[in-house]
């Protein structure tokens, strides 16, 4: 694709060291304390985690990595800073440390991305920005790099954090159109195939502003190129993020995940529980923590016969690509977000799971329930539309398409083992679930 | 669940509309949060970006749209704290100011105090310079009630 993004600004790059070609904007230029930082297990671990974890099993050609994207990541968010510099939005001294937030705003994310993360949300409370602002501020390669600079670390933390004391900097990687989600909405759309991913990304950084509030904006001749972005967000949702085929791996991944943790612990460690991989990460050993370790052992489990014969029954099934099963599937779209103590759909789904662990031989690992929401307009961090002296939130502005799409998009499934799918099926049937 | 129904349910304790309709609305509910979170420790658990509007919870926006229970039972929703926020509120609402306006101030300028980053040397003066619809002298009374209710 090649997309090149020209904006004439001052600050015009070309002075890096090196140039990375990326498959999305072409050569990106990094400057010196970029590549050291670049250079740094730390950020090189980013290379062995998969951006979509196992959509690859859908779609073969989602192999790209965490390190592609944050490399766009840090292009993305330089552009825009570079143009608000122009602007008088952001201090010229600020452009390096926004890039280099734009680089590490994803090196806590576990292995196999979100589909281990899940586990880590619930086991330890803790998600991948914590992970990533702890390794920032305590990282040694990170921090050698930095003090050579003369970085601070804490600065860049609170930029990831959103805590920093300009608040642009924090809509820069935490709004509705962030140079995060700017990224991964291309980068994930080319390698996926999935077109309805596709943003003009060239009008919205071309004239992408600030209003009179301090807020982000564009001019209303833009209003086409965000509103396409709102809806691409939401198509992406469910054409790969939540895809029905995609989420029953990582869920089954995630059960394989916990399986090893409680039966074959030591072969992860140090990376099983929360004041371990705290420790790993001051330890210099955290860039050991990746895909590779995770797919190395479950394959480790079959060859060596390790643990018990449902893990490796699961790991199986999960090597020769056959998957849980959705058994249950309903989508939400609606102005509220999903109620899960009210919700009949939500309530349905836990009579069911309850319904189903009665019958002999259904265990836990056999029924997944699975929830997921996405707010897909942000009411008060959303655009602003500047229009003849005025800006308006975008879910005010009369004449755009925002209003009438659904702010929550709620994905409510059953999956179980296919051992068990028929019998569920039937189950179900008789109680008229579906 | 719980967390965005005891929200609700303490707003609504405070009188503070539970629609939440309008921006603002929803950034008085914010703010309301935030200093309940930080001054009365009132737990729930949200974590607040610098926004230009002063602390905001993207987890917390979405809890105020959901639609909850209102039979929940709110532990960290003490008597004593929630006294004590309900009276701060009120000593507020008696400067004749919008209330939104004031909780705004006072939560924005205790981020910057306490959870912003670099920390402003002057955070009276960072608030002013970033809020130009408010005063010196709004800023100074708000404080001065605010005054009376730390520990």
């Amino acid at each position: 694709m090649g997309l090149t993004v020209k904006v004439k600004t001052s600050l015009d790059s070309g002075k890096g060291v090196k140039s990375i070609y990326d498959e999305v904007y072409g050569y990106i230029p990094v400057s010196e304390v970029e590549l050291k930082v670049i250079e740094t297990p730390t950020v090189q671990r980013l290379r062995r985690i998969k951006q979509l974890a196992l959509a690859w099993y859908v779609y073969p050609g989602a192999l790209h990595t965490r390190f592609s994207h944050s490399l766009g990541v840090m292009h993305v968010i330089g552009i825009l800073a570079r143009k608000f510099i122009d602007e008088g939005y952001v201090r010229r001294d600020d452009y390096e440390l926004l890039r280099v937030a734009g680089i590490l705003h994803d090196v806590g994310h576990t292995p196999f991305s979100h589909a281990i993360e899940s586990y880590m949300t619930q086991a330890f409370r803790i998600r991948h920005e914590e992970l990533t602002t702890y390794i920032i501020e305590t990282d040694p390669y990170l921090n050698e790099v930095f003090s050579e600079y003369g970085i601070n670390p804490k600065e860049v933390a609170s930029v990831i954090r959103g805590n920093h004391k300009e608040p642009l900097y924090n809509m820069l990687l935490s709004s509705d159109l962030d140079a995060d989600r700017i990224d991964y909405l291309l980068r994930d759309s080319l390698h996926t195939g999935v077109a309805y991913g596709m943003i003009d990304i060239d009008r919205i950084l071309h004239t992408i502003t600030v209003d009179k509030d301090g807020e982000l904006a564009v001019p209303s001749k833009s209003i086409q190129a965000v509103e396409n972005f709102y809806i691409a967000r939401m198509h992406m949702y469910r054409a790969v993020y939540h895809h029905k085929t995609i989420a029953a791996f990582q869920v089954m991944m995630r059960t394989i995940y916990e399986m090893i943790l409680n039966e074959l612990g030591d072969y992860l460690e140090p990376f099983t529980t929360l004041p371990k991989i705290l420790s790993s990460i001051r330890k210099g050993e955290f860039y050991l923590w990746d895909d590779n370790l995770i797919a190395g052992t479950i394959n480790l489990v079959l060859v060596r016969g390790l643990g018990s014969e449902v893990l490796r029954e699961l790991i199986r099934l999960l090597l020769n690509r056959v998957g849980y099963k959705a058994v249950y599937d309903v989508v939400k779209l609606s102005q509220e977000p999903l109620s899960t103590d009210r919700d009949e759909v939500v309530k349905r789904l836990n009579d069911v799971v309850k319904d189903l662990s009665s019958y002999v031989g259904f265990r836990d690992y056999m029924t997944i329930p699975y929830i997921e929401e996405l707010n897909l307009v942000d009411e008060d961090l959303c655009v602003k539309v500047l229009d003849r002296n005025t800006s308006v939130r975008i879910t005010e502005y009369n004449s755009s398409i925002i209003n009438s799409i659904p702010r929550f998009i709620g994905i409510i499934r059953l999956y179980v083992h296919p051992n068990i799918y028929d019998k569920a099926k039937e189950v179900l049937l008789s109680k008229g679930i579906i | 669940m719980s967390r965005a129904c005891c929200v609700v349910k303490m707003l609504r304790e405070l009188g503070i509309r539970s629609d939440f309709n309008s921006f603002k609305d929803r950034l008085l509910a914010q703010k309301i949060v935030y200093i309940a979170q930080t001054v009365f420790g009132i737990d729930f658990g949200y974590k607040f970006i610098w926004h230009i509007r002063g602390p905001y919870s993207k987890i917390l926006s979405r809890d105020l749209r959901v639609s909850v229970d209102p039979t929940c039972r709110c532990p960290e929703l003490s008597s004593e704290s929630l006294g004590k926020l309900k009276s701060l509120i009120n000593d507020l609402r008696s400067l004749g100011n919008d209330l939104s306006m004031s909780a705004e101030v006072l939560a924005s300028y205790l981020m910057l105090s306490r959870d912003v980053y670099p920390r402003p040397e002057d955070p009276i003066k960072e608030l002013i310079s970033r809020k130009p619809y408010i005063s010196y002298d709004d800023v100074q009374n708000i404080l001065k009630i605010y005054s009376k209710y730390v520990v």
